[in-house]
């Protein structure tokens, strides 16, 4: 009998010498994916989440639509920027020439989108416009323009993204003040000359009015990168400016401080990392992070991490937090407040150089975080998902951290895919 | 003519001489494996004891014979043969007793002792005997005959058979989720083909009618999911172990015996072959993707298993069918990490839903009997 059992148990003995090692399960504890064309992630400080402004598709080079994904990741609802109305104070802009390309949470169920119109008819007049809608894109009041300038072309930006180089940011710098940023490209025969100009608005059905002077930029390939607020009424805003080698550009942040009836102050400083790219700018406990990449060398990117709390000294607090060893580049995609500090989210890519084209065409780089203290030095960089190419875009911290970005679906490149992923809290 | 070349031909000496070793090694093995087979231990002495008793049968004193060979049958000693003699002349000596109870009961005794024993009605110590009828229709009676139909030891299944079962196995599915990580890609749907096992089975009747039931197998299952884009089939690999109490019920004089089982079964997942496809549309640049997910899986499997089923006895063979259905104690997708194979999951946008594989498996086999009951289970 007893042998008779040995026989038996024979082929799971067998079995057992060859067991496999227990896979090991991604830190994630849900992911969806979404057809979308994700380019921008837009943080819900108000009711967490994000808000996804995407292409309606992938060499398209402005938003058609946002979705907007509850603090569970789940989608609330879509704008679609095509149904917005195309008459603005008594202008009718060309389907083709009205374009959004911000947007700015204003409620949990109200949000301010921000565009252009061009005037194709009329000297290619160039219009800031600016709707209030809710969650479905309907608009709440009619929306407002103001006039920007003539002649404006729209060319492409050199940059991972390729949307156009003309676009508005915006930022709230008081609950019912808007301070607008725009981004714009002027024919001036023989060339074409890139200015900005700020404007800033009392939101409400007829508006408040300052609108700033057209100023220069020192290269029209020289971008807008972002306009955040301060949180005691003014605003940082971040360009590209002037760097010291060839083709290469430094940050430059601008930080205004606002009256009702204009600028009250302004103070600013050059953030002097190489063709810098400050992807992410948030206020954390009273400090401005920015976080992005720079190139260390030509196409070789290197994540920074820089805090400050004047635009002066944004120079003086600079950190390279470790997302990867020294053989691949590196980026920064979104800052998270953590309890000791900030979690930065980004990528690591297979190789070390890596152009802006790669960046977008890649499909096997590793999605990453790491803690970031107050004090001290930063934590070992984590995988979250590695080798799939998930490109980060935008995260946020509920009971679980949410992070949101972009893929391309079936390792094809000319797909855009977004992603919600959640991960259990760290 | 043909026949004699045949004899000749090597190919034909090979093939003798491979099933005689086959048959050798084959009976080897049930020796070792049966307790039951006794020695050829035949002995001179028990030898001129049956010719005494035979003697004395011959002379009429049928109480001292029954003596002789109670005594013989008390000693336990004897072989195979001897025993069926005594057995036999003590049948006879109690039917010209007229003790027609104890007849049957030695009578019954010598199938246990030779499983194949045949009693002829000529045979010269009954041929002439009053009670031959008796005698006679009792040894049909028990192992039947073309006029009597099935004997009633048509339903003894013996102590303990081995043998071999093959079923098909449809899976139930328990799916408690329906995650999804690409809502274009719609509901998934499951369903499962059927499947197929093969299992070597041991019965031994721990009191007569029940038994414990050990067997171990081999069995390949399939689960499929799909939606409006996706496809993905697993492939299950398992060596499942048995163990289940099985009662038998005889009816009548029907030679047909059902039994319900039930037990416990340890199933260890050897391999989960998974392969995942998705539709071309002239978008998607996915071959598709064959993946080991054996890691993924919890490879330790436990169920409940009932079963019904009817069975016969063939010469010494018991054929059997059985429904029998297995309850998944455990998941087979692990409990945590459902997001395991980054590229199932981030490729081919495919995420494991819990799933739990019940399954019904409708089996037919056959066994051999090892060893019968000692003790008369007919005429006791």
């Amino acid at each position: 009998m007893k042998k008779l059992l040995v026989i038996m148990m024979l082929p799971m003995l067998l079995a057992a010498c060859s067991k496999e090692p227990a896979a090991v399960p991604l830190p994630i504890d849900d992911l969806k994916t979404l057809d979308v064309v994700p380019v921008r992630s837009v943080d819900l400080p108000l009711t967490s989440g994000a808000v996804l402004l995407c292409k309606r598709a992938i060499d398209d080079p402005t938003f058609s639509s946002a979705l907007i994904l509850d603090r569970t990741g789940a989608s609330l609802s879509t704008m679609d920027f095509t149904q917005l109305p195309r008459t603005v104070e008594n202008i009718t802009f060309s389907a083709d020439a009205l374009f959004i390309t911000d947007l700015v949470p204003l409620s949990p169920d109200r949000f301010i989108l921000l565009g252009y119109g061009i005037q194709q008819e009329l000297d290619d007049r160039l219009h800031l416009v600016v709707y209030q809608v809710d969650g479905r894109g309907t608009p709440i009041f009619p929306p407002v323009r103001r006039f920007v300038s003539d002649r404006t072309v729209l060319n492409r930006s050199d940059d991972i993204q390729e949307l156009y180089s003309t676009q508005v940011l915006g930022a709230l710098s008081a609950a019912d003040r808007l301070v607008a940023v725009v981004r714009y490209d002027r024919e001036e025969e023989p060339v074409v000359k890139g200015y900005h100009r700020t404007y800033q608005l009392l939101l409400g059905e007829n508006g408040g009015n300052y609108i700033g002077p057209n100023v220069p930029l020192a290269d029209e390939a020289h971008l807008l990168r972002a306009v955040v607020p301060d949180g005691e009424g003014g605003t940082f805003v971040m360009l590209d400016t002037t760097g010291i080698a060839i083709n290469s550009h430094h940050g430059l942040l601008q930080r205004t401080n606002w009256g009702a009836g204009g600028p009250t102050g302004r103070s600013e400083g050059i953030l002097s990392l190489a063709s810098v790219v400050p992807s992410c700018l948030r206020m954390v406990n009273g400090t401005l992070h920015i976080s992005g990449h720079f190139q260390s060398e030509p196409d070789v990117r290197t994540p920074f991490l820089s805090r400050t709390n004047s635009a002066a000294e944004i120079d003086a607090n600079t950190s390279f937090p470790p997302l990867s060893g020294s053989d691949r580049s590196a980026i920064v995609q979104a800052i998270i407040p953590v309890d000791n500090g900030v979690m930065l989210i980004g990528n690591v890519f297979e190789q070390r150089v890596v152009s802006d084209r790669a960046i977008r065409d890649d499909r096997f780089a590793d999605l990453v975080r790491v803690v970031v203290p107050e004090a001290g030095s930063p934590q070992v960089a984590q995988p979250v998902v590695q080798g799939m190419g998930l490109h980060a875009l935008g995260a946020w911290m509920e009971d679980d951290l949410f992070i949101t970005g972009s893929l391309h679906p079936f390792l094809n490149t000319d797909y855009l895919h977004g992603f919600v992923t959640r991960i259990d809290r760290p | 003519m043909g026949s004699t070349d045949r004899k000749r031909h090597p190919e034909f000496d090979l093939l003798r001489t491979m099933r005689a070793y086959i048959i050798v090694v084959f009976g080897i093995i049930c020796m070792f494996l049966s307790s039951s087979v006794r020695a050829q231990d035949g002995s001179v002495d028990v030898e001129l004891t049956i010719s005494r008793a035979q003697d004395l049968y011959n002379e009429s004193y049928l109480d001292s014979t029954l003596r002789v060979l109670q005594g013989l049958a008390d000693a336990k000693e004897g072989d195979k043969d001897q025993w069926g003699r005594i057995l036999f002349l003590k049948a006879v000596t109690e039917a010209r007793q007229d003790s027609i109870k104890a007849m049957r009961r030695s009578v019954e005794q010598l199938f246990r002792v030779d499983r194949n024993y045949v009693m002829k009605p000529y045979d010269p110590l009954i041929v002439d005997l009053a009670v031959r009828d008796e005698l006679y229709g009792t040894y049909l009676g028990l192992a039947g005959g073309r006029d009597v139909g099935p004997g009633l030891m048509q339903k003894d299944q013996g102590k303990w058979r081995m043998g071999v079962s093959g079923g098909v196995v449809h899976m139930l599915l328990d799916v408690r989720s329906n995650t999804q990580v690409f809502a274009e890609d719609g509901q998934n749907s499951y369903d499962a083909p059927l499947g197929w096992e093969l299992a070597g089975t041991m019965e031994y009747d721990l009191i007569p009618n029940l038994a414990i039931q050990a067997s171990g197998g081999y069995s390949v299952t399939r689960y499929r999911t799909r939606n409006e884009a996706l496809r993905y089939e697993e492939e299950l690999t398992s060596i499942p172990l048995s163990l289940a109490l099985k009662k038998m019920f005889w009816f009548s004089r029907s030679p047909w015996v059902p039994y319900v089982s039930a037990g416990a079964t340890y199933a260890w997942l050897d391999a989960a072959q998974a392969t995942v496809e998705r539709s071309g549309d002239g978008v998607r640049l996915l071959a598709p993707l064959r993946v080991d997910r054996a890691a993924e899986r919890e490879r330790d499997q436990w169920r409940l298993s009932g079963a019904l089923g009817l069975s016969r006895k063939v010469g010494h063979t018991v054929i059997h069918v059985e429904c029998r259905y297995d309850h998944a104690l455990s998941d087979l997708t692990l409990d945590v990490g459902p997001y395991t194979d980054s590229e199932t999951l981030l490729r081919y946008y495919y995420v494991d839903n819990p799933i739990r594989l019940s399954s019904v498996v409708v089996s037919a086999g056959l066994q051999y009997i090892i060893r019968y009951h000692s003790r008369n289970r007919i005429y006791k």
